[in-house]
């Protein structure tokens, strides 16, 4: 009754379980080394640390507490981590990886009982809640859009029975072996059909940069012409 | 699921990880790889807006009155209803069986209770989880980090900090259940998770429209 050729079963598509890359950069680190570096106060075990965290540390950040501050926090686990690695609370260098992960969930834990307590303890004088303004500068609310109309060039692409499953899967959270047991999916397909959808918004992303790299370089010159 | 360290996380893995389903076992290890792998951190970022921008569409989509709670609830041929004219004549031999079988399932979303699942993520990845009025509720909240205990005492409070709830939980798969049959009326809430004392372990936001 439903076609199922828009959720192919081409091995070479099936990208979701093949890993993204041979090895991570985790398997070419020396920890005992770095440790004994920041240990022996070497400004370059510093610096290495700093450029092989910052950026996850960052990322985790910002996931869970938002833009606010961001550099300080950052700031503020690196000088957590190093003081705990000269003092010699890291005994097994090459969990350096797990260690920095603690300190950076235990930063996140005290941001959140932080505000927790703030709010507990703060009362406000003036007549009503006061509530953060949620929305985003101009420049993120355009790409915001942007990548919404992406969305919906996807969406609109695909057949409603495609959409359906994305739908169900991302938007209503329901699991798999739900969406593949009630619409007689198999789980190749589900994941093939999850894998393009990707694709096809990363490609429409890409087209749209590219078109409007065009545009601008065609407007440059256009001025430039009638100078 | 199998995590190798030395190895990239598989995009299925990311994405478990990007909507808060992977098991807390996992999680350590997912969470360790992503502060050194830029790789597999950018996958996480293209993970995030495809997640944020899917869902924001979605929403449109199923508010708009031809499609809400339809095709997109409908298992199996139900789905044809909300299908373009062609299709649907196609089947409208069937519409006699259609109809019979489609009004309780376009009715079930309302009666049944919403499910809500409040992780405790916190910025631009994840939007602030949203209720309906007035409806039952199920709300499955993130218990990972939490320290132990084999109770929790989870509370409802309003803007004013005003008690609507109290029950107690224990955790299982890492999440800690809270059911509030009745739902709630409009505004937003905060469900607070306490542990053996009486210390704030976890706030959770939540508005209800």
């Amino acid at each position: 009754m439903f076609q199922m050729s828009s959720i192919g079963t081409n091995p070479e598509v099936l990208s979701e379980e093949k890993p993204l890359a041979k090895h991570s950069p985790v398997s070419a680190v020396d920890w005992a080394r770095l440790v004994a570096k920041i240990q022996d106060d070497d400004p370059s075990g510093m610096e290495e640390l700093y450029r092989m965290f910052s950026r996850g540390i960052r990322l985790y950040l910002c996931r869970q507490l938002g833009l606010q501050e961001l550099d300080d926090k950052i700031h503020d686990t690196f000088l957590i981590v190093i003081n705990a690695i000269k003092r010699g609370d890291l005994r097994e260098p090459e969990r350096l990886m797990g260690f920095v992960r603690t300190v950076v969930r235990r930063q996140v834990a005290s941001h959140i009982d932080e505000i927790v307590h703030m709010r507990n303890n703060h009362l406000d004088l003036q007549n009503g809640s006061r509530v953060p303004d949620g929305r985003i500068n101009p420049e993120m609310q355009i790409l915001d859009e942007e990548k919404t109309t992406l969305m919906e060039a996807v969406l609109s692409d695909i057949s409603l029975r495609d959409r359906e499953i994305l739908i169900r899967f991302y938007l209503y959270e329901e699991s798999q072996e739900q969406i593949c047991e009630e619409m007689e999916l198999s789980e190749t397909q589900f994941r093939l059909l999850k894998s393009r959808a990707k694709a096809r918004f990363g490609n429409l992303g890409r087209k749209r940069v590219g078109r409007n790299n065009l545009e601008n370089k065609s407007m440059r010159s256009s001025a430039s012409s009638s100078d | 699921m199998v995590i190798v360290m030395n190895d990239h996380l598989s995009e299925h893995q990311i994405e478990q990880y990007a909507m808060g389903k992977l098991a807390v076992q996992d999680c350590g290890l997912v969470e360790e790889h992503l502060l050194v792998c830029e790789s597999c951190q950018d996958v996480l970022q293209k993970t995030d807006i495809f997640i944020t921008h899917i869902r924001a569409v979605g929403k449109q989509i199923e508010q708009k009155p031809s499609h809400r709670g339809l095709w997109n609830r409908t298992p199996g041929f139900l789905g044809l209803v909300a299908r373009p004219l062609p299709a649907f004549a196609a089947s409208i031999c069937a519409s006699g069986l259609i109809a019979i079988a489609v009004v309780p399932r376009a009715k079930a979303p309302e009666s049944e209770p919403q499910h809500l699942s409040l992780v405790s993520h916190r910025g631009a990845g994840i939007g602030q989880p949203q209720a309906q009025a007035n409806r039952a509720l199920v709300l499955s909240l993130d218990a990972e980090g939490l320290p132990d205990s084999p109770t929790y005492r989870l509370t409802i409070v309003g803007e004013t900090g005003l008690e609507k709830l109290s029950s107690a939980a224990s955790a299982g798969n890492g999440r800690l259940t809270l059911n509030v049959p009745a739902g709630l009326p409009g505004g937003t809430y905060f469900v607070r998770v306490y542990g053996v004392g009486k210390d704030l372990q976890r706030e959770f936001a939540i508005v209800v429209k």
